[in-house]
């Protein structure tokens, strides 16, 4: 949807307009079920959390000034909603990242071990399995790590509209957007590595 | 690791997004040139990026869609009823 098309819904929607405010719901729901469903790794519940975040968002459209893009409003009120809950029920035990990716390292630390090239994904796993692996890597990132990743490379938001969704700076998501790319790379090289090339050198 | 590997892996990430500035582009591209270990981490982080913005759903599933436009206008009815 273009920004003009959006702006022609909210306004709408403004003046009662039912169904401009579906459209616009329409358009964004997607995006956040996806991020839901990936933070939550549950489908039940990231329906459940994609519902509550649209009746909020019912309730709370008079606040929405239109600063941001209405998706980005809708995901902040989605991802706030995730956090709360993921906080309550912790149920999965996430490893300690801060041993591979050292919270004084911008970048770096152990995280570009095994440089070793990777083979095509698709080639190595099945499409079901593939997911199921990139799932699993996810999970394993702290909630603050993989919320930056999903918006920023999976749905492809900037480092600002990142920054605004999860009310932190530019310079923070830049941060955990590297740490996190790193993390997930050094989770999935041992399955996408070829196994006959090693590196070059010894000393990654 | 050489220093100019480190130094330049702190880059990459800025390179993928083409968020890096012209002058360390170009650092950037000479020194990869001559170390195949920043191209692999190059190659292998774009992967990373890449392989997850795959087979994304577009469109909510029809019954939650519907479900989903039911509890907004009950919640609207609500509203209205208020006023």
């Amino acid at each position: 949807m273009s920004k003009e098309q959006e702006q022609a819904l909210i306004d709408r929607a403004r003046g009662g307009d039912r169904d401009a405010f579906w459209g616009l719901v329409e358009s964004s729901a997607p995006m956040a079920l996806r991020l839901l469903t990936r933070l939550t790794r549950d489908k039940e519940r990231a329906e459940d959390l994609l519902s509550q975040t649209v009746l909020k968002a019912v309730d709370g459209f008079e606040k929405f000034r239109g600063e941001s893009q209405f998706s980005t409003w809708l995901v902040s009120i989605a991802l706030n909603l995730a956090r709360n809950e993921i906080r309550q029920n912790k149920t999965r035990q996430e490893i300690n990242w801060d041993d591979v990716i050292p919270a004084g390292a911008h970048n770096h630390g152990s995280a570009e071990a095994e440089l070793i090239e990777w083979q095509d994904p698709h080639e190595v796993f099945a499409q079901k399995e593939l997911r199921e692996l990139l799932d699993d890597a996810l999970a394993e990132l702290p909630v603050k790590y993989r919320t930056v990743f999903l918006l920023r490379d999976v749905e492809g938001f900037s480092t600002r509209e990142t920054a605004k969704a999860l009310g932190l700076s530019e310079t923070a998501v830049k941060s955990r957007a590297v740490r996190a790319r790193l993390a997930l790379r050094k989770h999935l090289t041992p399955y996408f590595g070829q196994k006959e090339e090693k590196a070059h050198g010894s000393g990654l | 690791m050489a220093q100019d590997c480190k130094r330049m892996l702190g880059e990459l990430s800025d390179y993928i997004d083409n968020e890096l500035a012209d002058e360390l582009c170009e650092q950037l591209e000479v020194h990869l040139k001559d170390c195949p270990n920043c191209r692999i981490m190059l190659d292998s982080l774009t992967k990373t990026v890449r392989i997850y913005c795959e087979d994304k759903e577009e469109r909510l599933p029809e019954a939650l869609s519907q479900k989903l436009r039911a509890a907004c206008e009950k919640k609207w009815d609500s509203k209205d009823s208020k006023k």
